[in-house]
């Protein structure tokens, strides 16, 4: 069991060499992209317990800040990723200061950052200087690899494969570190956690930092793989809601649940896609509802689930 | 069970669809096209209006014995579903790429657009393009992206023309105009076109409004065109905030000259009529339409009606073209090499078609030929006014005033 | 800007928000008693929309009177996804509540996208473009009576939690569960009643919305974020506050329309939530316990 993780790296690594399917190569950079992001989720939302409806906040700052710096100042998104990040960061900061000062909790926090994405959303929309409501169509210059411009597949493939090895490693040292079992302490009690001397206002806004600038990595590479965003695309509830759905679906507050969900869920939209042609929606119907099973069933995801039988047998 | 026929229709597919030199492959029986279409989400109206006229085209192409070229080769349809969502829409073309589809139809919106025809041109797979009217999208320099219907800034510029010659024809005193537009990239960068234009044609905007497409009324906008005096107002937006607008005007009793919208989201829109009857009298539209004196035209119509039991909708009609288009595009190539296909689109030189215009490329891929026409709902018909050679009845301009009609 | 332009926008924000209001009604009742977010709440208004809808349409129905068949019809689903979909989840973490209502709400709407399809559709009744004048002001008559509906369902609701005995049980599940269970509510079948009517409510909604908005499997979309911003406004789970919330968030939207454009009204809404939320969490007119 030590060694799977190697193996399925060893595997994903092949994969782009052995088989020249553009569909795989492009589904599995997607899986991977959503595992991502849903990492960044997952410290705030699953390690610390702060449900965060709102993350989409976090990923537009990231591509709008990519895309920006590279359409107005011709600077390349592999600066302007890490430019994005820190501005996501400081974001968080602020609304992680303003939430956690005022001790909001559960529904009003989840509440209070779909609201501080939907700000940016309509701000972006009404902003003619970050592109209004057209968004940011990154100007392409063919296979450019220095302008994060690649004309294969499998450079993205390999770039997001490298971020989401690098993220579900730092969430390992995470989950085993002080910090870690600060948060994890103040997911399950939070005065309790505080009455053992967590400074749980500061472990939040450190979780928050964290959460918000590797989502808002996720967001560049979303905006230089598509070469295009705008305010709904990164800023809308929509994108909110995707972002959460695979950590929870896989198991909140581990390191393999995001990754789990994406699989999961990338491969049953695949796969109900494909079931049901010819009747617009069903599949999305049938997607609703495993959703709901997979809430009654797996409630802690597939990880719990995973945990719990590994503890019977 | 597979016969043995089915079994070798099916061999010859794949090995058409792999690209095997052309001397060792036997004329292929089908020829794979490939289609993304918004068929689910927020876009599935207009998606599924777009499916259908490429099914029904594909149909009668096939009926009338496929690519004559490729010894009535017949065509194949991959139909599939982008949800309106753009990594959807990405992952659609990655599916046709692998199939080996030939081209590309669809995908309707322009949103989805950007990025198909972005993953088309990274494969090198030709992408005609039903309706998808961002000016953008053929500025990136794509040599696979193909658009044969009227751009958003020509749909603009031809309704301001058709204005200017009404205006003039029909001796109008017309002068104050308000613009009104949901705030998104459509009702923004048309807005941002008729500003420019219509002074040309000496006509004052002397109110821009712009307001959200999810907005729930439109009372206070509405309060504004009275407050500014209009003669004339033109909105460019979607259907829920254009239906609203008219029926907020109505029951305000605000009246002008004419409420003349570009790609109005419910102008040229049967459906419209049918719910809102009278209400939707007198109002100009400048859109997407076909050649009413074209001579196949009333045919097809019918079959239209018959084969989905409602009115016809434009949306449906340049998917329809779209696939025409790729027809005869193959047809000369007479091969299913994209670039052979690629290089026969580019040269293509389509009149007669029952779109009013024809169908040529110029090295962006628009079709410089394209144009909207000007229509007006009269009787609950939706007419042709202008321009002249197509036109069916004369404009009414200025339209009965609200307290008359309703 | 001349007096009447901004005492008839005063008007249609009063109107809207009456509109708002009726939505945010059933939302705020579910979370008051079972702290539940319902996301499926816009896709539950969608589908009384159609049901009114098609009720004027084949059978001639008007959307007013056709609530005979609706409401109860409301309540019953209702009734039943609480049964079937709620009750698994109420002892849940509040994501897996959350996304249970998501599935559902996904569920319903592609349904809806399936049986009656994607065409936004308008219902046009013989007072659809009727309009009342009022001074310098014409109040559209389908609007005003969707307020008067908002205010009329708030009335019924609060004398129903008030004095009858089913209306107090439910308020005892809402404040203390087990303390409910322990004088012997049926705290299960409160629960079921409650959700039923918070369905009924949007069932309401939207029968009167009907004659003045147009019906598409994606409606209740727009109106749902709207009604969650209603509901913490006025405090979740009051209905005087989702009152007061959904006129405050119509008036702000409608005036502020008047001043800056588009969706730029919107960032005032949400900015005034966002300090509602930090300074008076409850809600402007919620108790703190609640």
């Amino acid at each position: 069991m030590r060694r799977l993780p190697l193996l399925l790296l060893a595997a994903a690594l092949v994969i782009p060499l052995l088989v020249r399917s553009e569909y795989l190569i492009g589904t599995l950079t997607l899986i991977y992209f959503f595992a991502f992001v849903g990492q960044g989720w997952n410290i705030l939302g699953g390690y610390a317990g702060q449900f965060s409806f709102g993350h989409a906040l976090f990923f537009g700052i990231g591509a709008y800040t990519s895309s920006l710096l590279f359409v107005k100042a011709g600077l390349t998104p592999w600066v302007g990723m890490w430019c994005g990040a820190a501005l996501a960061v400081l974001v968080g900061l602020v609304t992680g200061h303003l939430s956690f000062r005022f001790g909001l909790r559960g529904a009003y926090f989840a509440l209070i950052m779909l609201a501080f994405a939907e700000i940016f959303r309509v701000a972006a929309t009404n902003l003619d200087w970050v592109g209004g409501s057209f968004g940011i169509l990154v100007p392409l210059r063919g296979h450019a690899p220095a302008l994060f411009q690649f004309g294969d597949k499998r450079y993205f493939y390999y770039i997001i494969l490298v971020m989401l090895v690098a993220a579900c490693y730092g969430v390992r040292r995470l989950e085993n570190s002080k910090l870690g079992y600060q948060m994890a302490a103040i997911r399950e009690n939070e005065s309790a956690a505080e009455g053992l001397g967590v400074n749980a206002y500061q472990v939040k806004l450190t979780a928050m930092a964290l959460s918000a600038g590797l989502t808002a990595l996720g967001g560049s590479f979303y905006a230089q793989y598509f070469s295009y965003v705008d305010p709904a695309i990164g800023f809308g509830p929509a994108n909110s809601i995707e972002i959460l759905l695979r950590p929870i679906i896989g198991g909140a507050g581990t390191v393999w649940g995001p990754l789990l969900g994406s699989f999961l869920l990338g491969g049953l939209g695949e796969g109900t896609r494909g079931l049901v042609k010819s009747y617009a929606g069903v599949h999305l119907m049938i997607y609703g509802v495993i959703l709901m099973g997979a809430v009654v069933f797996l409630p802690h995801g597939v990880m719990g689930w995973l945990r719990q039988r590994g503890r019977r047998g | 069970m597979i016969t043995r026929r089915e079994f070798v229709k099916g061999a010859a597919a794949v090995t058409g669809s792999l690209g095997f030199p052309a001397v060792l492959r036997a004329q292929p029986k089908e020829i794979l096209v490939g289609e993304t279409h918004p068929l689910t989400g927020g876009l599935a109206r207009e998606g599924n209006l777009g499916k259908n006229g490429i099914e029904f085209a594909v149909n009668e192409i096939n009926a009338g014995g496929g690519i004559r070229s490729m010894g009535g080769a017949k065509l194949k349809l991959m139909v599939l579903d982008n949800e309106s969502k753009p990594p959807v829409a990405i992952s659609t073309i990655e599916k046709l790429k692998d199939a080996g589809a030939v081209a590309i139809l669809g995908p309707y919106a322009s949103g989805l657009a950007f990025v198909t025809t972005q993953e088309a041109e990274k494969y090198k797979i030709p992408h005609v393009l039903d309706v998808a009217i961002a000016d953008q999208i053929t500025e990136r320099g794509f040599k696979y992206t193909f658009r044969a219907c009227p751009n958003a800034g020509m749909g603009a510029t031809h309704t301001v023309d058709y204005l200017g010659a009404m205006a003039r024809d029909l001796k109008l005193s017309v002068k104050r105009v308000v613009l009104i537009h949901e705030d998104g990239i459509f009702g923004k960068s048309t807005a941002d076109t008729l500003q420019k234009l219509l002074p040309g044609i000496g006509m004052d905007v002397v109110e821009r409004i712009p307001h959200s497409a999810a907005t729930q009324s439109l009372a206070n906008e509405v309060l504004r065109i009275k407050a500014a005096k209009a003669d004339i107002v033109i909105p460019s937006t979607y259907y829920g905030p254009h239906s609203l607008l008219l029926r907020t005007m109505a029951e305000q009793r605000v009246d002008v000259a004419a409420i003349l919208s570009v790609y109005g989201g419910a102008g040229s829109q049967y459906r419209f009529i049918k719910d809102v009857a009278k209400l939707a009298d007198y109002m100009m539209d400048g859109n997407h339409w076909y050649n009413p004196k074209h001579p196949r035209i009333k045919g097809i119509i019918a079959a239209f009606e018959k084969a989905y039991q409602h009115p016809f909708a434009y949306e449906w009609m340049l998917a329809y073209q779209s696939a025409y288009v790729l027809k005869d595009a193959l047809e000369r190539a007479a091969s299913t090499d994209r670039d052979k296909v690629r290089d026969a689109l580019a040269a293509t030189n389509l009149k007669d078609q029952i779109v009013p215009y024809p169908i040529a490329f110029n090295d962006k891929g628009q079709n410089p030929h394209a144009r909207t026409l000007l229509m007006q709902v009269l009787d609950q018909k939706i007419v042709v006014v202008y321009p002249n050679e197509f036109a069916e009845a004369k404009p009414v301009i200025p339209m009965p005033a609200w307290a008359g009609r309703v | 800007m001349s007096s009447a332009v901004v005492l008839s926008s005063l008007a249609n924000g009063v109107m809207l928000g009456g509109l708002y209001a009726l939505v945010a009604l059933g939302l705020t009742l579910i979370f008051g008693v079972m702290k539940i977010i319902n996301f499926a709440h816009g896709a539950l208004m969608m589908w009384a929309m159609y049901a009114s809808f098609w009720l004027a349409k084949l059978g001639g129905v008007d959307p007013y009177l056709s609530l005979a068949v609706t409401l109860p019809l409301g309540f019953a689903v209702g009734y039943a996804i609480q049964r079937a979909v709620i009750t698994p989840v109420l002892e849940a973490p509040e994501h897996n509540q959350l996304l249970m209502t998501l599935g559902l709400a996904l569920f319903l709407e592609n349904l809806a996208l399936l049986t009656f399809k994607a065409d936004p559709r308008t219902l046009l009744v013989s007072y659809s473009q009727a309009s009342v004048s009022l001074g310098p002001i014409l109040l559209s008559l389908p609007r005003l009576l969707a307020f008067a509906g908002a205010l009329a369902v708030t009335l019924l609701l609060f004398l129903f939690l008030r004095f009858t005995d089913l209306g107090k049980a439910l308020r005892a599940a809402a404040e203390e569960r087990d303390g409910a269970a322990l004088v012997g509510i049926p705290v299960q079948r409160v629960y079921a009643v409650a959700f039923g009517i918070g369905t009924a409510c949007v069932t309401a909604a939207g029968a009167m919305a009907v004659p003045f908005f147009y019906v598409s499997p994606e409606v209740g979309n727009t109106l749902v974020i709207t009604a969650f911003v209603v509901v913490v406004l006025g405090g979740m789970g009051s209905f005087a506050g989702a009152l007061a919330g959904g006129l405050l968030v119509g008036v702000v939207e409608s005036l502020g329309g008047l001043f800056v454009h588009g969706s730029l009204a919107q960032i005032g809404i949400f900015a005034l939530f966002i300090l509602v939320l930090l300074f008076k969490p409850s809600g402007l007119l919620g108790t703190p316990s609640a």
